[in-house]
């Protein structure tokens, strides 16, 4: 009886990555949790006693990649190999597999096999009598915005033994696809046709499965970097037997999550400190929803929308400060916390006031039109755009409708006097 | 729309307030002193129209004070004539009811639907012109005031669109602007911004350089793996020299002490020290030669003493029986000394049973009598014996029965005697009579004499059936008592008779008192009573004087004693009668003791008992019968005993007989005392048989040591034999042992000063056995090991150059690690980017907010215009109406004109071509007319179909009479349009107004404290 094939699969670890906040000590802490989180990955093979792990792809992030990050990372993927782990990793276009590119540069420890040109590559992996228990077949880009669809150069499967395939991609239809570039794009058919019985994908950050037969999955990213990336982020534990449907389990193992916390009911919130209670109770039901580690840290950011009586008082950035801070203080698990109270007004009742024959009245009535009316949209539209810079008409049209939302509230309170609503 | 009444039931102030008639008239003037409830009204108005707001009644600023809830109504009359009216109320929560042609519908808290498009915000701005609001007409102000009534924001909840559009102009400027950015948050981001890719710039060349300091400190690696090679190689050289050549020499020195050991002595199978081996076979051969004669001597010995005599086998096969023998020479001892004690113990009782049969018997004691003793039952005798003496000891047979009767007899004869004679007896009792009667009268002339000397206390005369009563019943008492004691004889007769006389006496006396009551005393009575006395006393031999208590109770004493003669008779007649029955009883009992000794004779009759004996047959009979039967059984007891001892003697004996013939010893008188002879023999003879049986258990030993000291003794010296010749054999010359072993010693030394070498050469170099072998390569390749100091000398100084070669490459390579340790401690390529990214995400979320900004205020803008192409044109010509009607067609229009950038009102006069900006010079009063008109003329712009009421309220305050004359004017302009109702607290413009333009006049109540609720019916104004 042939045994069964355990490996696991991430993608797109990214180290060295940057992490978008403007907290300086929360980066370097973000920093320090990426290698835990990796080491986490590497306690996690050797307990699973699996015999590969394989990473689909942007492993490091290209040039940004740090002496003493590539020395830990190395180390690890040491520690992998020493245990009789398999690694297989094929280029991404973070780390492109080009001659002379940083990859090239590196002294992979031995049992390491990393793929990095688009030609089809091979690896057998071997169980403990020595016999082979599967083949992983991958490939690599070779440049950042490498387009070329390389799953046509995929083989067909050689030997009787479980085949996975291992590609850095835009699978098209994927959920989250357009987020990224497109890179070395297919679709689900092509996957389908080539008879492997897993593809372990990278490049897409949000985890999926993107067929079923055969099994192709999306493991998203090793950790987060940005609050585009929230939700739970780890790996996949995959059992491949001879034959029928692989068996994959979610792994998390990122050490930081990053989650939003939007709040548009905030009409009875008086004041900061109000505000800051709601916020924590908020975030504590929130947090109770969540399944999340034990240790878990977190990144949070906190989108305020709507109608609030202390909007005045927030309107100091130093109030803003001072609440994230208050909020941050009070949560031991908090690396940082970022509040968003763009879209944050005063209360107004704008009921009382449409249809009125007074400047309001007409305020409210032109932003009703211009949702439809694209002339009128366009003679509002200011001269000049800051945030559209290009000046492309659709792109300045589309940014112009972007902005309509919650426009007719701001009008509103620069027109209606203090006290008034 | 017309105001034609209201009713407040409480509203604020106010409560109760109701006027009616309204609607006829155009103007109505409420003229009232301040603080009078103007402003309530005011508002009671517009919360008629729009309803409560706040809508909750606790909240409300106008709740009522008397804390009832705000209610009131008011009815209205519609520009079609139609007429409606409206109830509102704030419970706990707003009610409305509308009814009108349409019938009645719920209103809630909803507007009114004649209130058409106005909101209530815009009703009390455009309907409700108040002082302050006039007072503010100058300067910026009025420019406020004229954008606002431009710009469609003429309403106090807004601000201008120019304040507006300002302030998000500002705002967004704020952030970014085109052309000049400095200032901006967008600028400070940008600025952030560049330094941190000044930064990123300077990490990247960071990054670069540690990436060369990484192929540098590798390089340097290399060179000093090549001068470590080049150092290895000369120290190599300078080792080999110096210790190789040693190390070299020591061997060959340990080979040459080996070769020669070994062809002395090419194989030494000898024991470690075979001197000392050849001195150990010595000694034990000697000890062993010793050890063996000693075992001879000692087998001798055991044989010797080891065979049993005749006598002692002899002895030996009758030992149980000796054992016996000797074992029951003791007890039979014993059993002679018991027997003499049996035989001195039976004579002694023997001799006493004698005794006692000489006592008790009649003859000698015989066999005969011995077994009659012996069959007694003793029980049965003792039985009879306890009959017999019962019997002896009864009462009747001692007479003490007899005696006490006979006592009895004697005392009741003599208590007999002793009484009085019968006749006496008699005297006596009619003695005690007479005195008793003789004491009851003299007690009664003792009362009546008492009152017959007036000494008795007059009576009420309401008691004197009571004491009648009380008197008869004492003195029958007291007479009763008397018959009674004089009847019953009792020994307590004396004191009753004191108390009867005493009785009698009181009731006799109270009869008198009663008597005295009655008319006069009865001397008559006293002197008989006083006779008879005398005469009693006479008769009882009694003194005048003498007094007669001693006398009655001497009498009755007497008397006492007296009846107890049947009693005494009737105890003398008993005890007669138990003497005689006493008498009966002891003739009787003596029979019975007769019997019982007769009985005990009879069951003695075979004992041969002495007549003297069984006279007065006791106890002690018993005793002595009993001792003899104990007597007899002891002396049984010891017979029998003394023939079982008797009889284990002779057996004993018997068997001392048979014991001395086996061994054939004459046999003795006393055959028991050969038997001390007898156990000394079988003593020795035991001896004997047990060093006999020690010999037998130690000769085999003894036997078995001998041999194995001989084969010990036979191996050592062929051991010995065969070393000495084995020595022989290494002295090849003489074959002499003594020389062979010295041979042997002097190789083995020369094997020992080799390992000696070699654990020192190991010592000293561990790696000894490969420098060994190096160096014979080394020799064997020609190489000198044997270097000339020279030589020496000039690789040390080659080495001492590579070392600091070496050194100094280290010392870079360190130098390099440090600067690519530090390279990597500053803050890398994602550090950095991370910051340039959340500052993007950051700058394009201002740049959006800037944009929203901007649209914000250009949507404010395009409503001022929308509104001014709206409704400006027909406002300013409404307005022009109203401004030439109130000026009397001084002024004949207001129009509008665009000055930089801004909206201005103008008005032109009737004498002038261009119409003038509304500033100064103009005055006050003719601005506050423009704007007045102005306001009409929005009012009748926003509102629907309904004209609704106008409220002034205390606009006229600061005007003069002129321009209140002006004013009239203005007021039938507005009036013939819509109502006016106008709030002032000038009683000379309500007049005025009253009289000149015939408005309705109404006062407001006078508020009325919280606690208190008054009617104020107001029906007529002038």
């Amino acid at each position: 009886m042939t045994a069964m094939f355990r490996f696991v699969h991430c993608a797109d670890v990214h180290f060295d990555k940057p992490f978008r906040t403007t907290s300086r000590s929360a980066r370097q802490q973000l920093a320090n949790s990426a290698r835990d989180t990796f080491s986490d990955l590497v306690d996690l093979c050797i307990s699973e006693q699996v015999h590969a792990l394989l990473v689909a792809g942007d492993l490091f992030d290209g040039e940004r990649l740090a002496l003493r990050t590539e020395e830990f990372m190395l180390a690890q993927l040491e520690r992998l190999t020493n245990a009789g782990i398999t690694v297989v990793a094929c280029s991404g276009n973070e780390d492109p597999g080009a001659p002379g590119l940083r990859a090239a540069t590196m002294a992979w420890p031995e049992r390491f096999h990393w793929i990095g040109s688009h030609e089809p590559r091979e690896v057998v992996i071997h169980g403990e009598d020595g016999a082979p228990l599967a083949r992983v077949v991958g490939a690599g880009l070779t440049g950042a915005h490498d387009r070329e669809n390389l799953v046509s150069a995929f083989p067909h499967p050689s030997g009787p033994e479980p085949a996975v395939a291992m590609l850095h991609a835009t699978v098209t239809d994927a959920l989250g696809a357009q987020e990224h570039d497109t890179v070395a794009g297919c679709r689900t058919d092509q996957l389908a046709d080539k008879g492997y019985r897993y593809w372990a994908l990278g490049h897409v950050h949000r985890r999926q499965q993107v067929l079923d037969r055969p099994a192709a999955h999306y493991p998203g990213s090793l950790l987060s970097h940005n609050f585009g990336e929230c939700g739970a982020m780890g790996a996949l534990l995959v059992e491949l037997p001879a034959s029928g449907m692989p068996q994959v389990s979610f792994k998390p193992l990122a050490r930081v999550r990053w989650e939003t916390l939007e709040l548009d009911e905030l009409q009875t919130v008086a004041d900061p400190a109000e505000l800051a209670g709601v916020i924590a109770d908020a975030w504590a039901g929130l947090r109770a929803g969540l399944d999340a580690r034990a240790d878990q840290h977190w990144m949070l950011r906190v989108a305020l929308r709507g109608e609030c009586p202390a909007t005045a008082a927030l309107a100091d950035e130093d109030a803003i400060q001072d609440l994230a801070q208050q909020l941050d203080a009070a949560d031991d698990e908090l690396l940082a916390v970022e509040i968003m109270h763009d879209e944050l007004t005063r209360p107004v009742d704008l009921a009382e006031h449409i249809g009125q024959p007074h400047a309001l009245g007409l305020a409210l009535e032109i932003l009703d039109e211009a949702a439809t009316d694209n002339d009128l949209l366009a003679n509002l539209a200011p001269e000049s755009l800051a945030g559209c810079p290009t000046g492309q008409p659709d792109e300045r049209h589309a940014y112009l409708r972007a902005l309509l939302q919650d426009t007719d509230r701001l009008t509103a309170q620069a027109l209606l006097r203090e006290n008034h609503r | 729309m017309r105001l034609d009444s209201w009713d407040i039931r409480a509203f604020g102030a106010l409560s109760d307030f109701t006027v009616e008639g309204l609607a006829n008239h155009p103007l109505i003037v409420v003229q009232g002193d301040n603080e009078s409830g103007k402003s309530t009204l005011m508002q009671f108005f517009v919360t008629m129209l729009y309803g409560f707001r706040p809508a909750r009644g606790q909240s409300h600023p106008y709740a009522p004070w008397n804390g009832a809830s705000a209610e009131g109504s008011a009815g209205l009359v519609l520009s079609n004539g139609s007429r409606a009216s409206i109830t509102r109320r704030l419970g706990s929560g707003p009610e409305g009811t509308l009814v009108s042609d349409e019938g009645e519908q719920a209103l809630g808290n909803r507007p009114l639907p004649w209130t058409g498009p106005l909101s209530r915000e815009m009703y009390s701005a455009l309907h409700a012109v108040s002082l302050d609001e006039l007072q503010k007409f100058g300067g910026d102000v009025w420019k406020q005031l004229e954008e606002r009534l431009l710009a469609g924001s003429s309403f106090p909840f807004l601000n201008s669109a120019g304040e507006a559009r300002e302030q998000l102009d500002e705002a967004a400027a704020s952030i970014w602007q085109a052309s000049n950015d400095s200032g901006t948050t967008h600028r400070r981001v940008a600025a952030e911004l560049r330094l941190l890719h000044r930064q990123r710039e300077q990490a990247a060349e960071r990054s670069q350089r540690a990436l060369e300091l990484r192929t540098l400190i590798s390089g340097q690696g290399w060179k000093m793996s090549q001068v470590t090679e080049q150092l290895h190689e000369m120290q190599s050289r300078l080792e080999r020299s110096e210790t190789l050549l040693p190390v070299l020499r020591t061997i060959e020195e340990i080979d040459e002490l080996r070769a020669r050991a070994d062809e002395r002595l090419p194989t030494d199978d000898f024991p470690d020290d075979p001197r000392r081996m050849l001195d150990r076979l010595d000694n034990r051969i000697e000890e062993h030669t010793k050890e063996v004669d000693r075992l001879e001597n000692d087998i001798e010995h055991h044989e010797q003493h080891g065979q049993l005599t005749q006598d002692e086998k002899d002895i030996l096969q009758v030992e149980d029986e000796v054992r016996t023998l000797v074992n029951d020479a003791a007890v039979h001892h014993q059993d002679k000394v018991h027997l003499n004690d049996l035989d001195r113990t039976r004579d002694a009782n023997e001799a006493l049973l004698a005794e006692r049969a000489s006592v008790v018997l009649s003859g000698k004691i015989d066999e005969g009598v011995r077994e009659s003793l012996s069959r007694l039952n003793l029980n049965e005798l003792q039985s009879r014996v306890k009959d017999f003496e019962e019997a002896k000891r009864s009462p009747e047979l001692t007479g003490d029965l007899v005696n006490r009767a006979r006592e009895a007899v004697s005392v009741a004869q003599h208590d007999l005697e002793e009484l009085p004679p019968a006749d006496d007896e008699r005297m006596l009792q009619k003695r005690a009579e007479s005195l008793q009667t003789l004491q009851s009268r003299e007690a009664v002339l003792a009362v009546m004499k008492q009152e017959l000397e007036g000494t008795a206390e007059p009576v009420s005369v309401e008691l004197d059936k009571d004491k009648k009563l009380i008197g008869l019943g004492l003195l029958g008492l007291g007479l009763l008592l008397g018959f009674v004691i004089m009847g019953g004889g009792t020994t307590e007769s004396g004191l009753l008779g004191t108390l009867a006389v005493m009785l009698t006496a009181g009731g006799i006396v109270v009869l008198r008192r009663k008597g005295n009551d009655a008319p006069g005393p009865d001397e008559a009575r006293f002197k008989i009573l006083t006779r008879e006395c005398s005469k009693l006393r006479k008769e009882l031999d009694l003194h005048e004087y003498e007094a007669v208590e001693p006398h009655l109770k001497d009498a009755h004493q007497i008397l006492t004693v007296s009846a107890a003669r049947p009693t005494l008779e009737r105890r003398l007649v008993n005890a007669r009668r138990r003497e005689k029955e006493a008498l009966d009883r002891q003739e009787s009992a003596g029979k019975d003791l007769e019997r019982a000794r007769q009985s005990i004779a009879e069951y003695l009759s075979d004992a041969g008992l002495s007549e003297k004996r069984l006279e007065n047959p006791g106890y002690d009979l018993v005793a002595d019968i009993e001792s003899m039967r104990n007597t007899l059984r002891d002396i049984a007891r010891m017979q029998g005993e003394r023939g079982a001892i008797a009889g284990r003697a002779e057996e004993r004996e018997s068997r001392a007989n048979h014991l001395a013939e086996l061994l054939d010893m004459v046999p003795q008188t006393q055959p028991m005392d050969s038997v001390p002879l007898w156990q000394d023999r079988l003593h020795q003879a035991l001896m004997a048989r047990r060093r006999s049986e020690d010999a037998e258990r130690q000769l085999p030993k003894l036997r078995s040591r001998r041999t194995e000291t001989e084969k010990k003794l036979t191996a050592d010296r062929r051991d010995l034999e065969t070393l000495t010749a084995r020595l022989a054999a290494v002295d090849i010359k003489e074959q002499d042992a003594r020389e062979g072993l010295k041979l042997l010693e002097r190789a083995r030394t020369w094997r020992t000063q080799a390992e000696t070498l070699e654990a020192s050469l190991h010592e000293t170099w561990p790696d000894w056995s490969e420098r060994g072998a190096e160096a014979r390569l080394a020799r064997s390749e020609g190489l000198d090991l044997d270097l000339p100091t020279e030589d020496k000398v000039d690789l040390r100084q080659q080495i001492d150059q590579l070392q600091q070669t070496l050194a100094g490459l280290a010392e870079e390579k360190g130098r390099l690690r440090e600067e690519q340790n530090r390279l990597m401690d500053d803050a890398g390529l994602s550090d950095i980017d991370g910051a340039i990214e959340a500052l993007h995400e950051r700058q394009r979320h201002m740049l959006r907010q800037r944009d929203r900004l901007a649209l914000a205020s250009a949507v404010v803008g395009e409503a001022a215009q929308r509104w001014r192409e709206r409704h400006q044109p027909e406002v300013l010509a409404t307005a022009s109406r109203h401004l030439h009607s109130i000026t009397g067609g001084r002024y004949e229009r207001i129009t509008a004109e665009q000055r930089n950038g801004r909206w201005t009102l103008m008005a032109k006069s009737a004498d002038d071509p261009y119409p003038r900006p509304l500033a100064h010079p103009l005055s006050h009063a003719t601005r506050d007319q423009i704007h007045l008109a102005l306001r009409m003329a929005l009012a009748e712009e926003m509102e629907g179909d309904e004209a609704m009421p106008l409220l002034l309220d205390e606009v006229f305050v600061r005007w003069d009479s002129e321009r209140l004359q002006q004013s009239l004017a203005l007021m039938e302009q507005l009036s013939e349009q819509r109502q006016l109702v106008v709030f002032t607290s000038d009683p000379e413009v309500a007049l005025m107004l009253s009289e000149q333009a015939g408005a309705r006049l109404v006062h407001p109540p006078r508020p009325v404290p919280q606690t208190t609720t008054s009617t104020n019916q107001v029906t007529a104004g002038t």
